[in-house]
């Protein structure tokens, strides 16, 4: 257990220094778009990102402990550790990282709107209100988006081994994989009709239909 | 020679078998690349090969633990763990990938690729924004992704059902780690291939690309798979206990 949290503890302070060399890198080397770099991101926003790594650190190899040692995995610590590496790699790049592409700290969209491909690259600096800057979209990234990709992967390490400890090796287990398969996509359909009412149809976009498509078949 | 050995040539052809399988499961998966990460095309925010390998993965440890604790499991039922752990990784990354274009980046769930949705029936392209190719996980997309999942999750089975048998009675406690290890490798090779095939984004079954792509690349795939194949019976040649 000591081991696991001194493991965690190198990996959160390596991942402190990427943390930390990315954002200093991304506003320097794009600095023609005058964005400033805030001591703030620093001093709160960066050691809330390597507590994040320290937890998901220790969480993973946790997990892979517990499956080898008590459920008595086949695979060893390390190859367990790393498929649920790169797991959550893939959970964080889908869902942790989504926030910060649709990011709006560079890019000029709308609220409600995906990002016009016309308008990629048209920099903008000021927010409805003050000024658009670094300290919202990394804030609102590290505090939100790193709480969602734990939820990917909870839902991931929870639901992928519950049937069969409750059910046994059996297809009853299957059939209550399938079925928490179907609740999943009914909530999808639930969040889709409530987005889709709040930000409603594009109606006025039907006429410029024709110039989109025409700008896309060239 | 031992490639005369007919069980060892319905190994192989097994491996390629599966190794097509996880293929065409690559092309079920509704990726968008980064162009969905800025909410400017339909599907998850990631790369094919992330989102591939990540969910096939999560279903080999399933498989592997049915395995492990059913000696007498069929192939079956192996590939139906293997499918459902990949399944609902992928369920549950498109659910939290979801809340986050629902309610962090703010946007209507649409596909440009088709003018109603095959499931629910309803208008994708009055809620399309202007100048993007649809945004975040429509129905479709979703049912689609698990399916797509579970394929590549059996195919994953299949493999690691397969070496297990052959591994087995030459290195008796080892055999879980090379098979396993072995069969993450597959699941790179085949989710390589599709991604050149489709260039980058997807939007799943009901995208005309997925017609289009679907039969080279399998072909390309089940050739490939059966040279891993070979390569995996070829290493069994020095082991000993």
């Amino acid at each position: 257990m000591t081991a696991i949290v001194i493991g965690a503890f190198i990996a959160a302070v390596i991942y402190g220094i990427f943390a930390t060399t990315s954002y200093a890198g991304r506003v320097a080397s794009q600095s023609r778009f005058k964005q400033p770099l805030y001591m703030d991101i620093m001093r709160y926003t960066t050691p809330s990102i390597i507590g994040h790594n320290f937890i998901v650190c220790f969480c993973l190899v946790a997990i892979a402990y517990i499956q080898y040692a008590i459920l008595g995995y086949p695979f060893s610590i390390p190859f367990l550790a790393l498929i649920w590496g790169i797991s959550v790699g893939a959970i964080g790049s889908s869902v942790g990282d989504v926030h910060y592409g649709g990011e709006r700290e560079f890019q000029n969209r709308e609220f409600g709107c995906g990002l016009n491909t016309a308008l990629s690259g048209r920099i903008v600096r000021r927010a409805e209100s003050g000024l658009r800057n670094s300290i919202d979209n990394v804030w609102f990234c590290a505090k939100f988006g790193g709480p969602a990709t734990g939820i990917g992967l909870g839902l991931t390490v929870f639901f992928s081994s519950w049937p069969t400890t409750i059910w046994g090796y059996t297809w009853k287990a299957m059939v209550v994989g399938v079925i928490i398969l179907a609740v999943m996509t009914i909530m999808n359909r639930l969040v889709e009709i409530q987005v889709k009412n709040a930000y409603g149809p594009y109606k006025e976009d039907k006429e410029e239909k024709e110039a989109v498509s025409v700008a896309h078949t060239h | 020679m031992v490639f005369l050995d007919p069980t060892t040539i319905i190994d192989i052809l097994l491996i390629g078998l599966s190794g097509t399988l996880i293929c065409l499961a690559v092309h079920f998966i509704p990726v968008g690349g980064a162009p969905a990460a800025m909410a400017q095309a339909t599907g998850i925010g990631t790369g094919t090969v992330e989102l591939a390998a990540g969910s096939g993965l999560v279903g080999l440890i399933t498989s592997s633990y049915m395995y492990a604790y059913e000696p007498s499991a069929s192939v079956a039922l192996v590939m139906a763990a293997g499918a459902m752990g990949s399944a609902i990784m992928l369920a549950s990354t498109m659910l939290a990938g979801g809340f986050i274009y629902a309610y962090g980046v703010a946007v209507p769930f649409a596909s440009a690729q088709v003018k109603k949705d095959p499931i629910t029936g309803e208008r994708q392209d009055i809620y399309v924004s202007k100048g993007t190719q649809g945004q975040g996980i429509p129905t479709i997309c979703f049912v689609s992704g698990v399916v797509g999942a579970a394929l590549g999750g059996a195919g994953g089975g299949l493999i690691y059902f397969v070496l297990m048998g052959y591994y087995s009675p030459l290195i008796t406690t080892h055999a879980a780690a090379v098979a396993g290890v072995f069969t993450m490798g597959v699941f790179y090779v085949n989710s390589v291939i599709p991604s050149y095939g489709v260039g980058g984004t997807i939007e799943g079954v009901h995208d005309p690309k997925f017609k289009r792509v679907v039969p080279k690349d399998v072909f390309t795939s089940a050739v490939v798979s059966m040279l891993c194949g070979i390569v995996a019976i070829l290493i069994a040649g020095g082991m000993t206990a």
